[in-house]
């Protein structure tokens, strides 16, 4: 029996109502006898702004140009509009009524709109008040929900899925409206998904399917049995806010024999494990309530207990590390730990938890040497504790375990998870705001299988059970929870440059329903209402709706408001397995007024760009006049309004240099060195030499990782997984054409585009171009080694011999002054240079012709049009430059001091091992490649390389052959003999140095 | 033939440059395997695109067997379409089937080409005594069987091989391009592959040539580069990529334009 318009009408909000008479004119013209779902489908995709057609736009699979798929989508959808049959009677005038299926609809979008968490308590609060079960008739559905039930219509999703799209997708399209468009909704990131509208809502149907609660306490389990089963530091403390109870936990289930989860190794060992728990006795102890003798009984009775059992490992769980902070006289105790650990290595462990990385570093500030004593291994943990997921498995289906791998990309200022640090401080500011609200958090009522974290702090119990949190003033409180949120991401993404292992993973934002146990008081929920609902209409863009005032129910117009009542936490799974396992649930309770707490002290490095300059000159050692012009566009660009990436140009020589600031701003900025995507955009350079020094780090066009790809989908690629990265392009002006257009765009839109047309944003990026180096020779007196000359440097081998021939001609010489080995010939043929007892004889430079390589035939003389082909770089290149945050200009490396410096070293040693007797020659092969090798690595590095394996080399020799007066000791490098890459010492020097 | 030869074999100019640059395809794929190639010379070239007779995307009908029976057939088609274009001077990149039809073309009319880059390029697959094709006349046959017995088993098991099958994108792209081909026709062209010879000739092509080889190719052996570098009349370089595959356009588009770039340049 259809239903009339003009009452399916009052079920509907204006907005929906509109639509619903668009539809009715479509089958009006279409002299249909009913306005069916198709009606509706056709009517909301004719208008050019509809929100079914935005949510098509941005489900729509990228497979088909999008013209191409709407197109489809009419076509389907006016052909299965002609199927239906039209009415018989001319009834031009009516309007065709509504056919069941539509009706339906919009029944269960009413049913929804009320079951939904941002509207439930509404409806609840309705009905207390009314006392009435059709509470169902007087909520007015709003055309999101319209559409979305639409959209479950068996006949409509067909013809969406005839038209390639998925109606699945187009939900979940139209529950996160894109940002820009959703100013109200702004704090509603991810709005709850709910029964209905799950793709596969059998899974949440049946409401017990949680089963990564389970999974995640075994990948806990599993992690502690790998460091147990190490050679070092195999005694695992577990740190983090829920890290007690896992160690209680684990222990539990050794007790129980549950062995399953340890790795054979052990499990081989072993005739079971013992558990011996002291932390009550060590709490005691501490307290005073247990005297010093009964506490060394104790350790005693461990002792004895590890003795006798033969073939069996033996825990000792310590309990939770923070006592040791409160009692004195613990010394003792943490030294006979550690003769335990010491004595009965491989048999027995120790394992205990903390709280939280500052507790762990108060007590190892007073214990310096426990780690070490102890042979601790710091295991991160972040758990739900699985009762609380139990909690909520009658709303299963509200749960949002359907989470979005894309969450990352789509909003990546998400996407950071904090560290353990940070979450510690941010859950205290959150207890400060708690603590100012008068109120109580409902989440009380199921706190009983909480974590002790989660719990509501007593004093506040005392205020009253069960009150309710008005809706609006949980939007309050949960913006400031959100600042709170943002502000310690921020603080800790540049603070705590050792993230934890949830780092660079996606935080998803889900809404958790009240339970329905749940009895609002209210009287209190008036006072509160009132206080709060001033504050919400300056808020809520939504119409302030006083929707306590128990008049009359025409004043209630649909209301979407947050509750902002749980944040969850995913962090990364170390599997590949689909997101969602390891989940922190907090429960955010009473709003309140909150305190500003002072938190200035906590500068993060981008924000004050003298202690950004500090840590990146401490990274890098030389060129501070650039560091200091990085630091500053830093600061300015990342701290001000709107974008965070920034846009570098480093031209002018040592591309070393450049290379290294921008691992480091990698490691200050983003706090790991390894998120350095870098790239060399010159292609002549990508055929690299295999012995060459400098080749080694470099992304290269012919890498594995970089097949089927261009320069800029690679980067695309890297950065959707790590927002946070340096992107080092050098030798931009060598780039091809295709890659610059693609820069010149993403600098201006801030979006890299590939091929076929997707786009990566980039948010929290840095961007580092460099251009090829200048090539003006920097002739100084000294030595004159060019950059040049440094790049073409080689990983060569080296060798130490004697001999009593002529030095080559390029060969430095390092005589010492009083030696009686003096030829003329040779000293005419070079400079003079005295350091310390020796004298330096350095070839004369002389000036390298430049040389044809004979490989590559000349320019063909009909290429008239490379002028204007390079010309265009150029421009290219200069529209470029001024598009950048700040173009640095750097110095040149002096190679020369350095070599200089090198030198004295050298001699020194030389004189160490030989005496003043006899003369050095170091090939100039050798002396580049030290100084290439200097160049690359960090302090100090070929000075350690000299003063242990140089030094070590020359003894040798000198212990084995004879030398006299006569001979000259020789440095060489061996040709074509490639030094391994696991060198230890120094970058691209020999960890030996051979003999004759 | 009704329609004409740029209707039939969707011959497409496209790019701003002043200079042509034609780009043709290998057997088994269709104009769409450049596509990411064409950006990088769309601004300084125009690009001629085409498909071969033999591609999936030509009309089965055109495929006349008598025609095509040899290599000429090809070449005919090549030089009809840069006539009808009134194209005068042209760069040619050639992938594999179409690098023998470029050499063809070049001997036919060296004053047409300004230069042959010539990718996978082999004069003869067939092993011969001093000679390395890379193929022994049975196991040509047997793959024939192959192709015969079972289209489809083919395209799966040879795609991955002559891509690489680390680049699923694009050992995806090759087998539908290689699938869109009636398996009839990629038979019938195989064989006239397999069984031309071009060594006879290669001394006769005064055009300069560029020879782009990859690492590793499973239809083209190493030696085949520097037997061509050695046999080419013209001038000619050899290119070597570090990559792995016979279609290094799909499986590695920025290097290859790199190399197409420079070879172009030279």
């Amino acid at each position: 029996m259809p239903t009339p318009v003009s009452s399916a009408r009052q079920c509907l909000t204006d907005e929906a109502a509109r639509a619903l008479d668009d539809a009715v004119a479509v089958a009006r013209r279409r002299s249909h006898s009913q306005t069916t779902s198709l009606h509706a489908v056709s009517a909301l995709l004719s208008l050019p702004t509809s929100t079914l057609r935005d949510a098509c736009a941005r489900a729509r699979s990228s497979a088909y140009s999008p013209r191409l798929q709407f197109r489809a989508l009419e076509l389907c959808v006016s052909v299965s509009l002609d199927r239906l049959p039209s009415s018989k009677s001319k009834t031009l005038e009516n309007e065709p009524p509504v056919s069941n299926s539509l009706m339906a609809a919009i029944k269960r979008s009413q049913a929804n709109q009320r079951r939904q968490p941002e509207t439930f308590h509404f409806y609840q609060m309705h009905q207390q008040i009314h006392g009435s079960q059709s509470s169902l008739s007087c909520i007015k559905v709003e055309l999101k929900h319209f559409i979305l039930s639409i959209l479950d219509d068996p006949i409509v999703s067909r013809v969406f899925g005839d038209a390639g799209f998925r109606s699945s997708d187009i939900k979940i399209a139209i529950l996160h409206p894109p940002s820009s468009v959703s100013g109200f909704n702004k704090s509603l990131k991810f709005p709850p998904i709910f029964l209905c509208n799950l793709p596969d809502s059998n899974l949440n149907r049946t409401g017990i399917n949680f089963p990564f609660a389970v999974d995640h306490e075994q990948e806990d389990f599993k992690r502690i049995g790998l460091v147990l089963v190490k050679k070092t530091s195999k005694n695992p403390l577990l740190i983090g806010v829920s890290a007690d109870a896992v160690v209680t936990e684990f222990t539990e289930s050794l007790k129980t024999g549950k062995l399953n989860f340890l790795p054979s190794e052990i499990e081989g060992l072993s005739e079971g494990f013992n558990v011996i728990d002291i932390g009550k006795e060590i709490r005691e102890f501490v307290s005073g309530k247990l005297s010093e003798d009964l506490m060394n009984l104790k350790v005693k009775e461990v002792r004895a207990k590890t003795e006798r059992c033969g073939n069996c490992g033996l825990i000792v769980n310590f309990g939770e590390l923070k006592v040791f902070l409160d009692g004195g006289a613990l010394e003792h105790v943490v030294l006979q730990l550690g003769d335990l650990v010491r004595d009965f290595g491989g048999k027995l462990w120790l394992i205990g938890s903390v709280g939280s990385y500052e507790v762990y570093m108060k007590v190892l500030a007073k214990f310096p040497n426990l780690e070490k004593d102890w042979d601790l291994n710091l295991l991160p943990i972040s758990k739900l504790k699985s009762s609380l997921m139990g909690s909520f498995v009658p709303f299963g289906g509200f749960f949002a375990a359907q989470t979005e791998v894309e969450s990352s990309s789509s909003k990546p200022e998400e996407s950071v998870a904090r560290c353990d640090v940070c979450n510690a401080k941010y859950e205290q500011e959150v207890a400060v705001m708690k603590k100012g609200g008068k109120t109580v958090s409902v989440a009380d009522q199921q706190s009983a299988g909480l974590a002790s974290w989660l719990q509501i702090p007593e004093a506040d119990s005392t205020k009253g059970n069960n009150v309710v949190e008005a809706k609006d003033h949980g939007g309050v409180f949960n913006a400031r929870i959100m600042g709170l949120q943002r502000k310690w991401s921020d603080i800790c993404q540049r603070l705590h440059h050792k993230l934890p292992p949830q780092q660079g993973t996606s935080q998803i934002r889900a809404r958790i329903p009240f339970p329905h146990h749940f009895q609002p008081d209210p009287k209190r929920v008036e006072i509160n209402g009132q206080d709060s609902n001033k504050e919400s209409r300056c808020r809520n863009l939504s119409p302030p709706v006083d929707f306590f005032a128990s008049t009359s129910s025409s004043a209630i117009t649909s209301i979407t408001t947050d509750l902002g009542l749980g944040t969850v936490y995913v962090s990364p799974d170390p599997d590949p397995r689909p997101p969602a396992p390891k989940t922190r649930l907090r429960t955010f309770d009473v709003p309140g007024s909150a305190k500003i707490d002072e938190t200035s002290k906590h500068v993060s490095n981008e924000k004050d760009f003298k202690q950004l300059y500090r840590a990146l000159a401490d990274k890098v050692g030389y060129q501070n006049g650039s560091i200091q012009a990085i630091s500053q566009t830093i600061t300015r660009v990342r701290t001000g309004p709107g974008r965070r990436n920034v846009w570098f140009m480093f031209s002018g020589p040592d591309p070393v240099g450049k290379k290294k600031i921008s691992s480091a701003l990698a490691e200050v900025v983003f706090g790991s060195p390894g998120i350095l995507i870098s790239i060399d955009l010159n292609f002549e350079n990508q055929t690299s030499h295999p012995t060459s020094v400098f080749n080694r780090q470099n992304v290269n066009f012919s890498d594995p990782s970089f097949r089927g790809k261009t320069a800029m989908e690679f980067i695309a690629e890297q950065l959707t997984k790590k927002p946070q990265s340096v992107v080092f392009l050098e030798h931009i002006d060598k780039a091809d054409f295709v890659t610059k257009d693609n820069l010149s765009r993403a600098i201006k839109t801030g979006k890299l585009s590939d091929a076929r047309g997707r786009e990566t944003r980039i948010t929290d990026a840095i961007f580092v171009f460099t251009t090829s180096n200048s090539k003006e020779e920097n002739e100084k007196e000294f030595l004159s080694y060019s950059e040049e000359r440094i790049l073409n440097a080689k990983a060569l081998q080296m060798r130490i011999s004697v001999e009593k021939t002529e030095p080559g001609n390029s060969s430095l010489l390092l005589s010492p002054k009083d030696s009686v080995f003096r030829n003329p010939e040779m000293s005419k043929k070079r400079k003079i240079i005295e350091i310390g007892n020796f004298e330096i004889l350095v070839p004369r430079a002389k000036k390298l012709k430049s040389c044809f390589d004979l490989n590559l035939p000349l320019e063909e003389t009909e290429e008239s049009d490379n002028d204007s082909v390079s010309e265009t770089k150029e421009l290219w290149l200069e529209d470029f430059l001024d598009q950048v945050d700040e173009k640095v200009v750097f110095d040149p490396f002096d190679f020369d001091s350095r070599a200089e410096t090198i030198l004295k070293r050298i001699s020194k040693c030389f004189e160490k091992s030989f005496g003043r007797n006899v003369v050095l020659e170091i090939e100039n092969e050798v002396m580049v490649q030290i100084l290439a090798s200097d160049w690359v690595s960090d302090k100090n590095g070929a000075e350690n390389w000299i003063e242990t394996v140089l030094y070590r080399g020359f003894m040798e020799v000198k212990q084995k052959e004879s030398v006299d007066n006569e001979s000259v000791v020789k440095l060489v490098v061996v040709e074509g003999v490639k030094i391994e890459e696991d060198d230890a010492l120094c970058a691209c020097l020999p960890s030996r140095i051979m003999m004759k | 033939m009704g329609p004409s030869i740029l209707d039939a074999l969707n011959v497409r100019v496209v790019g701003s440059g002043k200079k042509f640059l034609v780009l043709a395809h290998g057997l088994g794929t269709d104009q769409s395997v450049w596509s990411r190639i064409l950006p990088y010379f769309r601004t300084h070239y125009k690009v001629i695109l085409f498909d071969l007779v033999c591609a999936g995307s030509v009309n089965p009908d055109y495929f006349d067997f008598r025609r095509y029976n040899t290599l000429d057939g090809f070449v005919d088609d090549l030089l009809q379409i840069l006539d009808s274009l009134r194209v005068d001077r042209c760069f040619y990149v050639g992938h594999s089937l179409s690098s023998m039809i470029g050499i063809l073309a070049a001997i036919r009319r060296p004053e047409l080409f300004a230069k042959l880059i010539l990718i996978g390029a082999s004069p003869r697959f067939l092993n011969d005594t001093d000679y390395h094709g890379g193929f022994e006349e049975a196991e040509v046959e047997k793959v024939f069987l192959a192709m015969e017995a079972n289209y489809e088993a083919w395209v799966n098991g040879y795609a991955p091989l002559a891509v690489g099958a680390d680049v699923p994108a694009a050992v995806r792209e090759f087998s539908r391009t290689l699938f869109n081909v009636r398996p009839d026709i990629s038979l019938f062209v195989s064989r006239t592959v397999f069984n031309s010879d071009l060594r006879e000739k290669l001394g006769l092509v005064k055009v300069p040539c560029c020879i782009i080889q990859t690492a590793k190719d499973v239809s083209v052996p190493t030696s085949v580069a520097a037997y061509l570098k050695e046999h080419l009349g013209g001038r000619s370089t050899v290119e070597m990529m570090n990559v792995e595959g016979h279609l290094p356009h799909l499986s590695a588009p920025a290097l290859l334009a790199h190399h197409l770039s420079r070879a172009l340049s030279r």
